[in-house]
């Protein structure tokens, strides 16, 4: 009955080899090829030759003013996607877990952009904000607004981008959330019944105080996600991240200083740069998910 | 119990307009798919198309091969989602069955890797499938995307919560570890496995950065990329890109309300990761 | 199969489940390892089945040794307390699936569950899956499993405590039968002294890991080694008087009384417990050995009737006739059988007589 630990490890690593291989070549060594490069000073992405070890990289791209856009535009967009779209889905959420006929109905709608390619969903939002024949400014002219520019003005694109983030992202937060709403108890609400507590408050007073822990998660987990936005741009922007280059995001910047500019060592100081702001958003995630357990 | 109707009223009037906003991006799709350049370039939009014909569709698949597209994503999903689905079954059996030393301690560093965002990884990776000589190759789509720590964590927590009693009493019936996987953890755990085919399946389906990066062939484009390089070559004739998104678009939508539930409760327990 | 074991010792980090193990299983017998929970009864079942790895000492199957033998290679059964069907197969693969793996024939293995089926009763739920059983249902299922593969004996953990009382009064009755009909060596671990009492050849009786008792149950009864046994076994649970001998009498503590023990002149001065069955007591007894004791409370239970009379501080139970006319605060003389009165030595509960 008792192995020996060399056996068993040898046996565990049968079943784990397949696994380990995978995950060793292109996720460990590929981080850990980052971090390096990423403190490569001159490197030469032909050779792979480079001057000394140093920070040289880092000062680069934080001085460089794409870079600086990429984050305002992220910083930006996390600012308004994340919390709008929370709130909406907090509203959807609570109005699906309402005894409701068509169910199946309302899902498939509230949740079909789970699944469909962005790339193609993305196209169609192009068609949208087209400005001579697209839907939104025909709506916009029977209110009396003239017509928007919408993807090629400076002005008007983050706010484009926003709208269809904000789009994209209710299908998940709209799931989670019911999924935490359809976890309270439903004593507490016979019992606000009885106290007599209408509808609204009970929302707000039982509702979103047990949801809380929920919602906390549902918002870091968000945050991470638009903080990674970028294929969003392609179908959109044509490829380019926004007219004039004004909507450079972070990948995006990861993405055009390695594939277009072949600057791997900028790329990758970039890509640390990212990993760190993710890392602190997930430390949150963890944190709040521990507290949860104890909920 | 009554309620004032209102109220119903109100909760439908809500969810519809919300319902209505989801999906109105996929039925303008659709409906511009079908029209005549003329009906597309119109003001106020010509909502109904006067027929249903399939010129546009007809048009994209002579321009571009979307049949090979669908075919490469076909390949590239399955072959992603039944690599990852073999790897994630052994190690997660290897991770909640098996003691070995330096179990707990390379968990948690898988764990602590998962926090990595994929995007970091691309870099490196791309120079790796580049000295494979598999640029522009299906296997330079797939290989990547064989093993996933997110789903062996999903994986190995369900395995774990099967009792050890069923363990011991297969082992007593004779079965060794490999028996017992295959005959009696699998089978048990066939929901779990069903949700992380899906959730996989969707996501290798609509990956969009690697194969960009990846995929610049007729060859080895997937169907978003094939969709993203119709943009440049149909230029912009919305009925014709309305039309080829729309081909895109129908085998998710197909998937979608086939396996609605699963998705659902899948994205509600484990959360959508890539 | 005689199964031996030896010096047999189980430790889990610092603590010691099982000490210094050492016994004779034999062949044919139903043999129940009794002891309250945390005894390391269940451990000592895992051990011979080779799930547990054992840390010292030895196993041996008819003096072959298989302590470091991997459970698939004992030829044993093994019922767990949750009975561990697969819950994804029926009752007929459940248990074909020890045959299956085995490389049994189709046919063969059809024969054998219809056999087994026969033998525990479930001839008609075998297209059942397992969550569309009753835990008694279930319970033979996995009995019919454990003994599918025809194994050298049969472990049982536990097997009556996830059934309601009527249920555990039915299967305990089955087992027995089961057990008789095939002849099989049994072992099955309880905590239900009842249980323990009821059904089997003989009773191992355990305590914090260390062997206190192998005998058949009515010796055990009768012959209780020291006061753990003695307190173990019965119901309602046996008496115990804490007192001193002086001049070969026993002096319960506060009061001025002398009982008249068998042999306790050995143990002159020394600290003790008389420990009574409850059937030991006779009320109202006159004889020159009684001695007087206070009703405190009267109980009837069923046909019988339970006294609790105290003396000093100590309360004791026993049974009465119910033709007697006693009432509570009433004053009564006692006297003791010659049966089922034990004494004690209070510190080591070494059994003094």
């Amino acid at each position: 009955m008792t192995k020996s630990p060399l056996k068993s490890l040898g046996e565990a690593l049968l079943y784990l080899s397949p696994f380990l291989l995978g995950v060793i070549i292109f996720s460990l060594y590929p981080v850990a090829n980052v971090f390096l490069i990423s403190f490569k000073e001159g490197y030469r992405m032909a050779t792979g030759a480079f001057q000394q070890y140093g920070l040289g990289n880092y000062t680069r791209v934080l001085a460089d003013k794409d870079f600086i856009l990429a984050l305002k535009n992220t910083g930006l967009y996390v600012l308004f996607v994340v919390p709008i779209s929370t709130a909406l889905a907090i509203l959807f959420a609570a109005l699906l877990n309402q005894k409701i006929r068509f169910t199946g109905l309302f899902q498939t709608a509230y949740f079909l952009p789970m699944v469909t390619s962005g790339t193609a969903v993305g196209l169609a939002w192009k068609w949208m904000y087209n400005y001579d024949y697209g839907i939104f400014n025909y709506l916009l002219s029977l209110i009396g607004v003239s017509p928007i520019n919408f993807l090629n003005d400076v002005r008007y694109g983050l706010l484009s981008l926003i709208i269809f983030g904000i789009w994209s992202m209710l299908p998940f937060t709209i799931i989670l959330l019911l999924a935490g709403m359809q976890n309270i108890d439903p004593l507490y609400y016979t019992a606000a019944k009885v106290d007599g507590a209408k509808t609204t408050k009970t929302f707000f007073r039982i509702t979103v105080p047990l949801l809380a822990p929920t919602i906390g998660l549902v918002l870091i987990i968000n945050m991470i996600n638009a903080f990674k936005v970028c294929s969003e741009l392609f179908p959109l922007f044509n490829g380019k991240p926004g007219v004039a280059y004004s909507l450079y995001t972070v990948v995006f910047y990861i993405y055009d200083e390695f594939f277009l500019n072949r600057q791997l060592a900028t790329a990758g100081a970039a890509a640390v740069i990212l990993f760190f702001i993710v890392f602190v958003l997930t430390m949150v995630q963890l944190f709040i998910q521990r507290k949860w357990k104890h909920y | 119990m009554k309620q004032f109707p209102i109220k119903k009223i109100v909760v439908y009037l809500l969810l519809s307009l919300g319902a209505i906003t989801m999906v109105f991006p996929y039925v303008w799709m659709i409906l511009s798919s079908f029209k005549t350049p003329a009906e597309v370039a119109t003001t106020p939009p010509t909502w109904w198309p006067s027929s249903f014909a399939f010129t546009n569709f007809v048009y994209a698949f002579h321009t571009a091969p979307f049949g090979q597209y669908f075919i490469n994503s076909l390949i590239v999903t399955s072959c992603v989602v039944l690599l990852t689905l073999t790897t994630t079954i052994l190690a997660a059996f290897a991770f909640s069955r098996l003691k070995f030393p330096g179990r707990d301690i390379l968990f948690t560093g898988l764990l602590a890797l998962m926090m990595v965002p994929f995007e970091m990884m691309i870099i490196t990776n791309y120079a790796t499938i580049s000295k494979l000589h598999l640029i522009n190759t299906i296997p330079g789509l797939i290989i990547p995307f064989t093993s996933s720590i997110f789903y062996t964590y999903v994986l190995r927590n369900f395995f774990l919560s099967i009792p050890d009693s069923l363990y011991w009493s297969a082992r007593i019936d004779g079965a060794s570890n490999w028996q017992y996987l295959w005959k009696v953890m699998v089978p048990i755990a066939k929901p779990s496995i069903i949700t992380i085919t899906l959730l996989n399946a969707i996501l290798s389906w609509n990956s969009f950065l690697w194969p960009l990066l990846i995929a610049n062939t007729n060859s080895a484009r997937t169907l978003p990329i094939g969709l993203y390089a119709f943009i440049t070559e149909g230029g912009v004739r919305y009925e014709r890109l309305m039309a080829a998104a729309t081909i895109v678009v129908i085998p998710m939508i197909i998937l979608f309300l086939l396996a609605r539930k699963h998705i659902i409760s899948g994205v509600a327990k484990g959360g959508l990761k890539g | 199969m005689q199964i031996h074991v030896e010096n047999l010792t189980k430790r889990y980090g610092k603590t010691i489940a099982v000490n210094d193990f050492s016994a004779t299983f034999e062949e044919g017998k139903l043999i129940a390892l009794l002891g309250p929970s945390g005894c390391g009864k269940s451990t000592m079942l895992y051990m011979l089945a080779g799930i547990a790895p054992v840390t010292s000492g030895k196993i041996l199957f008819d003096g072959t040794d298989v302590t470091y033998l991997p459970p698939e290679k004992r030829n044993v059964g093994l019922v767990f307390q949750n009975y561990a069907l697969y819950p994804h197969m029926s009752v007929l693969a459940n248990i074909c699936f020890p045959l299956e793996i085995a490389k049994v024939t189709k046919k063969e293995r059809l024969e054998r569950a219809g056999e087994l089926a026969k033998l525990v009763h479930i001839e008609d739920l075998m297209d059942r899956k397992p969550n569309q059983l009753s835990g008694g249902q279930q319970q033979r299922v996995a009995i019919a499993r454990a003994l599918a593969k025809r194994p050298s004996f049969l472990l049982l953990d536990e097997p009556l405590s996830n059934l309601d009382a009527r249920l555990r009064l039915e299967m305990r009755e089955e087992i027995r039968r089961i057990q008789k009909d095939t002849g099989v060596t049994t072992i099955f671990v309880t905590h239900d002294q009842e249980e323990a009492m009821s059904i089997s050849d003989s009773v191992i009786l355990m305590k914090d890991g260390v062997l206190q008792q192998y005998a058949s149950p009515q010796e055990l009864y009768d012959e209780p080694i020291n006061s753990f046994a003695a307190d173990f076994l019965g119901n309602p649970p046996i008496n115990k008087i804490s007192g001193t001998i002086d001049k070969g009498k026993f002096i319960p503590e506060g009061t001025e009384l002398a009982i008249d023990v068998l042999k306790a002149d050995q143990s002159e001065g020394t600290h003790v417990t008389l420990a009574l069955r409850a059937e030991s007591l006779m009320v109202n007894h006159k004889s020159p050995k009684s001695f007087p004791a206070l009703v405190d409370n009267l109980f009837v239970m069923g046909k019988e009737e339970i006294v609790a009379l105290r003396i000093g501080d100590t309360l004791l139970r026993g049974y009465i006739d119910a033709s007697h006319k006693i009432k509570i605060g009433d004053e009564v003389p006692v006297s003791l059988r010659s049966r089922g009165v034990f004494l004690f030595d209070s510190h080591s509960g070494v059994r003094l007589q």
